[in-house]
C-alpha cells in the first residue's frame, strides 16, 4: 500500500510546553486510520500543524510525496488535504448550500474581477458547483436544509455540513476532529457508514477519536499519542492489548 | 418655494455621497468583518489626490480615476502590516492612521495647503448653466451611487463575496478550505476604500472646496451610523440608513427659526441623539433597523 | 532638551492617569472605552462647574467633580454595561457602544458650556525658574498628585482585599470566578478607580492649559498608545507607557513641528502593535 501523509519528527513547543514532541507515523492511501490518546496529548495541535495553522519548530511532514509542513492552510488544501474543526464552525450567516458551494477550489468568480467582467463564465461555473453541492446534500440527507441558515442546524447536522463542505474541496484526505462527539448513535452510524462508502471511493481518513468502540470497529489502523509522542501503532487488536497503551491511555479511561 | 427646493437638492446630494461612502465601509465590515475604524482616511486621500493632480495640471477626469485609486492603494498600504493584528487593535491603529493623514493635511502646508485647505481646482460638469448645476451634480452622484450599488451586489453575490462571508463568519474555515484569506482582506480594503476615495472626490467637488476639519474621527461614525442603522451586510439597508442620517442632520439643521435654541446647541443635541441612538441600537437591536432576523443577530 | 523633558513628563502624567483606567477596563470588562477620554472632559468640566459656576474653592470642587465622575460612571455601568453583558454582547457591540457613549457625553458637555474654552477660576499659575528651565507650579502639581495617585494604587492593588481580587481577575478571568471572587463588585471598583482617574487627568489637563469639549477625545488615541506601550491590564505597565508617550510627543518638537505631537503618539502606538503587540512589559 502506498502512503499518502507521511510526518517524522514533528515537534512544536509553545511557551516552554512542548505539545508535540517527536512525533513520527504514516497514513496509508485509502484508510480509515484512528488517532486516539488521553486528553492533552497533542492530537489536536499535530492536525493543527499537519493542516498549517501552526508551523512546527522542527520535523517533516509529506503529503503526496510534497512537502507541506512550510505550506499556510490554504495551499494545503489545494494540496487535497483538508480537515474539519473538533468544536464545529458553522458559517452561521449563510446558507447550508453556500457553505458547500464556498469549498471547491480555483472558483473563476472567486476573483474581483471576472464576477463584473465575465459574469457569463462564472455563472455557468456556480451552475457546476450548484448540482455538485446537491448531489453532496442528497447524499448526506441535507436537502430539505439547503436553504436554511446554517446557524440554525442542529449539532449533528452542522457535522455533516462540515464533512459534506470538506468533501466539496475533492479532497483525496480528511483529517476528522472528534466528528463523532455529542452526535447521537443513529446519526454516529450513518457517518460512519458514509465515511466508509468515502472510503471505498478512495478518500483517505485520518480521525482522532474518543469513542474506542468506534475506533475500533472503523479504523483498519490506529496511533496511539501521549504527551506528544505516538507511543504505538497497529491494528485495532493489537492496539487493544498493548500494555503500553494500556497504562497511558486505556487505564485513564477505565479510571474515569 | 426655490429655496426648499435647492435645500432638499442639496440634502439629497450629501445622502448619495454619504451612502457611497458607507457602501465602502459596509463591504469591509458588514460582510467582511473588518473593523475599520480609519473609513474617513480614505475619503480624504481620495479627495486630496484628485485635487492635487488636477492643480498639477492632470485633466479633472484622469484625476478622478487617479483619486480613487490612489485611495484604495492606501488601503492595501495600511492593510498589509496591520491585518494581522485582531480586530480591536485594528480598529485602534486604523483610527490613528486616520489621525495621521489629517495630522499631515493640517501641517504639509506646501502639498495639501494646511489648515486653509485647498481651492481653484476643476470641477466635472462646468459645461452647465451654474442655475442647474446642483440638479446635475445630483444627478451625478445618484448615478454614482447606482454604479456603486450594483457592482457591489454583483460581486457579494459572486463566488468573491461568499468567500468575503466564509471570512466574517470564520476566518479559520476559510483557509481549512482552501481560501487566501489575507489576500481577499486587503482586497476588500482596497475595495472599500476605493470607494471611500469616490465619495471624498464627490464631497469635494460639492463644496467646491477642501479643509482638513471635512475629515474628522467623526465622520468615520458618521458611516458606522449608518451601515448599522440599516443592519451590517445589507446594501439596502446602508442606502437606507444614509438618508435616514441625513434626513435627520438637515432637518435638526434646519430649525433654528422655529425653536428657540443656537445653532451650536442644536448641533450637539444632534450628535447626543445620534450618539444615544447607537447605544440603543446596540443595546436592543444589534442587527439594524433593516437587519434580516432570519440571518440571526451579528454575533460580534 | 531638559525644557522639552520637563513638558514630556507632565503630559506623561496626564496621560498615564488616563491610561490607568483605560487598561484596567479594557482588561477586566474586556470593553474598549472609546469614551474614556470623554470622562477626563467630564472630570473637568463638573470641577469647572463647582468651581466658577458654584464658586467653590478649587480644591473640594476638584474633589467633588471627580466623585461625581466616578458616581456617574458606576451608574452608567447599572443601565448599560451590566445590562449588555448580561445579553452576553461581544467585544464589538461594546466598543461601538461606547462610542455612543462618547458623543453623548462630549455633547452634552457642549450643549451646556458651549463649544469654547474655558478655565478655573484660580491665580495666574507661577513660573518657577531654575536656571533658564521653566517648570509651572501647575505641572509640578500635577507631577506630584499624578506620583501620588499612582502610589494610593499601588497600595489598594497589593495590600488590599479588592486589589488583590483585581489582580487575580486580571490574571486568570475563569480561575478567579471558580475561586468565589464577586466579579460584579470588582467591575464596580475598576469603573470608580479607573475614571476617578481620568477624571484627575482632565482636572489637572485644565489646569495646565484649558478646558475643551474635545480635550478627552485628544488625549485618548495617546492614552491607547500608553495602555498598549505598557500592556493591556497592566496598570504600571500603563503608568511608564503614559511617561514614554508623554515624554516622547514633547522631545518630538525639537527635530519636528510641534503640531505634530499627536502623530508621534500615534506612530508610536503603530509600531508597538506591529512589533510587540503584547506590550513592552508583557510575555508572549
Amino acid at each position: 500500500m502506498d502512503t499518502i501523509l507521511s510526518v517524522k519528527n514533528l515537534k512544536k513547543t509553545f511557551d516552554g510546553i512542548t505539545a508535540v514532541d517527536g512525533c513520527t507515523l504514516d497514513v496509508e492511501k485509502g484508510t480509515i486510520t484512528g488517532l486516539i490518546g488521553p486528553n492533552g496529548a497533542g492530537k489536536t495541535t499535530l492536525f493543527n500543524i499537519i493542516t498549517g495553522f501552526y508551523k512546527p519548530d522542527s520535523g517533516e511532514i509529506v503529503f503526496k510525496n510534497k512537502k507541506i509542513d512550510q505550506l499556510p492552510t490554504y495551499k494545503i488544501t489545494h494540496q487535497g488535504l483538508v480537515r474539519t474543526f473538533q468544536i464545529t464552525k458553522a458559517l452561521n450567516r449563510m446558507k447550508v448550500i453556500e457553505n458547500l458551494m464556498l469549498s471547491p477550489k480555483k472558483q473563476t468568480g472567486e476573483s474581483l474581477i471576472w464576477p463584473i467582467f465575465n459574469p457569463k463564465k462564472v455563472g455557468k461555473e456556480e451552475e457546476e458547483i450548484r448540482d455538485k453541492a446537491m448531489e453532496l446534500l442528497e447524499f448526506f440527507d441535507l436537502m430539505e436544509l439547503k436553504d436554511e441558515y446554517a446557524g440554525a442546524l442542529s449539532g449533528g447536522q452542522k457535522k455533516l455540513l462540515e464533512l459534506a463542505r470538506a468533501l466539496m474541496t475533492d479532497p483525496d484526505m480528511i483529517l476528522l476532529d472528534e466528528v463523532f462527539a455529542g452526535v447521537n448513535p443513529t446519526l454516529s452510524n450513518k457517518l460512519l457508514d458514509y465515511i466508509k462508502e468515502l472510503r471505498d471511493d478512495g478518500v483517505t481518513f485520518f480521525l482522532i477519536e474518543h469513542d474506542i468502540p468506534l475506533v475500533m470497529e472503523a479504523c483498519q489502523e490506529v496511533y496511539v499519542m501521549s504527551e506528544g509522542k505516538v507511543i504505538a501503532k497497529g491494528e485495532p487488536e493489537e492496539i487493544k492489548n498493548d500494555q503500553k497503551v494500556l497504562d497511558a491511555y486505556l487505564g485513564v479511561v477505565h479510571e474515569g | 418655494m426655490a429655496i426648499g427646493i435647492s435645500y432638499i437638492i442639496s440634502l439629497l446630494i450629501l445622502f448619495g455621497i454619504y451612502a457611497i461612502f458607507a457602501l465602502g465601509l459596509n463591504l469591509e465590515w458588514g460582510f467582511t468583518g473588518i473593523l475599520n475604524f480609519g473609513h474617513v482616511a480614505f475619503f480624504g486621500i481620495g479627495a486630496y489626490s484628485t485635487v492635487i493632480l488636477n492643480q498639477m495640471g492632470v485633466p479633472i477626469y484622469i484625476a478622478i480615476v487617479a483619486g480613487i485609486i490612489i485611495a484604495g492603494l492606501f488601503g492595501v498600504l495600511v492593510a498589509l502590516p496591520a491585518m494581522r493584528l485582531r480586530g480591536d487593535y485594528f480598529a485602534i491603529v486604523t483610527i490613528g492612521f486616520s489621525e495621521i493623514v489629517r495630522y499631515f493635511m493640517l501641517n504639509e502646508e506646501w502639498l495639501t495647503g494646511g489648515p486653509l485647505g485647498l481651492r481653484d481646482f476643476d470641477i466635472p460638469l462646468s459645461f452647465v448653466p451654474s442655475q442647474y448645476y446642483n440638479i446635475a451634480m445630483l444627478i451625478l452622484v445618484l448615478a454614482l451611487l447606482a454604479l456603486t450599488y450594483l457592482i457591489l451586489k454583483a460581486l457579494i453575490n459572486s463566488p468573491w463575496g461568499r468567500v468575503l462571508k466564509s471570512i466574517r463568519e470564520d476566518e479559520d474555515v476559510s483557509k481549512a478550505l482552501g481560501k487566501n484569506v489575507f489576500r481577499y482582506k486587503i482586497q476588500s480594503i482596497a475595495l472599500g476604500s476605493a470607494i471611500a476615495g469616490l465619495a471624498g472626490i464627490l464631497l469635494a467637488f460639492n463644496h467646491k472646496y477642501l479643509n482638513p476639519n471635512y475629515y474628522m474621527p467623526l465622520i468615520t461614525f458618521y458611516a458606522w451610523i449608518i451601515v448599522i442603522l440599516g443592519g451590517s451586510g445589507n446594501n439596502k439597508g446602508t442606502i437606507l440608513g444614509a438618508l435616514i442620517f441625513w434626513t435627520f442632520m438637515s432637518l435638526t439643521r434646519f430649525s433654528p427659526g422655529y425653536l428657540p435654541i443656537s445653532s451650536t446647541d442644536l448641533g450637539a443635541l444632534r450628535m447626543v441623539i445620534i450618539g444615544l441612538l447607537l447605544i440603543v441600537l446596540m443595546m436592543y437591536k444589534p442587527e439594524g433597523l433593516l437587519g434580516n432576523k432570519e440571518e440571526l443577530k451579528l454575533d460580534i | 532638551m531638559i525644557q522639552q523633558l520637563i513638558f514630556g513628563i507632565v503630559t506623561g502624567s496626564i496621560i498615564a492617569l488616563g491610561a490607568i483606567g483605560l487598561s484596567m477596563i479594557y482588561d477586566i470588562l474586556d470593553l474598549v472605552n472609546f469614551a474614556h477620554g470623554d470622562f477626563m472632559t467630564l472630570g473637568a468640566y463638573l470641577t469647572f462647574l463647582f468651581n466658577v459656576s458654584l464658586n467653590l474653592n478649587l480644591i473640594l470642587a476638584a474633589a467633588l467633580g471627580i466623585i461625581l465622575t466616578g458616581v456617574i460612571s458606576l451608574i452608567l455601568d447599572k443601565i448599560m454595561w451590566k445590562k449588555l453583558r448580561d445579553k452576553g454582547a461581544g467585544s464589538i457591540t461594546l466598543l461601538i457602544t461606547a462610542i455612543g457613549l462618547a458623543l453623548v457625553i462630549r455633547n452634552l458637555i457642549v450643549f451646556q458650556w458651549g463649544g469654547s474654552n474655558v478655565g478655573f477660576d484660580l491665580p495666574l499659575s507661577q513660573n518657577l525658574n531654575f536656571h533658564g528651565i521653566m517648570i509651572s507650579t501647575s505641572g509640578v502639581l500635577t507631577v506630584v498628585v499624578a506620583a501620588l495617585l499612582m502610589i494610593a494604587l499601588d497600595l489598594i492593588l497589593r495590600k488590599t482585599k479588592i486589589g488583590k481580587a483585581m489582580r487575580a481577575l486580571s490574571d486568570n478571568k475563569n480561575l478567579a470566578r471558580i475561586t468565589g471572587i464577586n466579579v460584579d463588585n470588582i467591575i464596580l471598583w475598576t469603573w470608580g478607580i479607573g475614571t476617578s482617574f481620568a477624571a484627575v487627568g482632565g482636572v489637572l489637563y485644565g489646569l495646565n492649559t484649558v478646558i475643551r469639549p474635545d480635550m478627552g477625545w485628544f488625549l485618548l488615541l495617546p492614552i491607547f498608545a500608553a495602555v498598549i506601550l505598557g500592556g493591556i491590564g497592566n496598570p504600571y505597565g500603563a503608568m511608564v507607557g503614559g511617561l514614554i508617550i508623554g515624554i516622547s510627543q514633547e522631545m518630538s518638537t525639537i527635530i519636528l513641528p510641534s503640531s505634530y505631537k499627536i502623530a508621534v503618539s500615534f506612530v508610536i502606538l503603530i509600531l508597538v502593535m506591529l512589533i510587540k503587540p503584547e506590550g513592552i512589559f508583557g510575555e508572549k
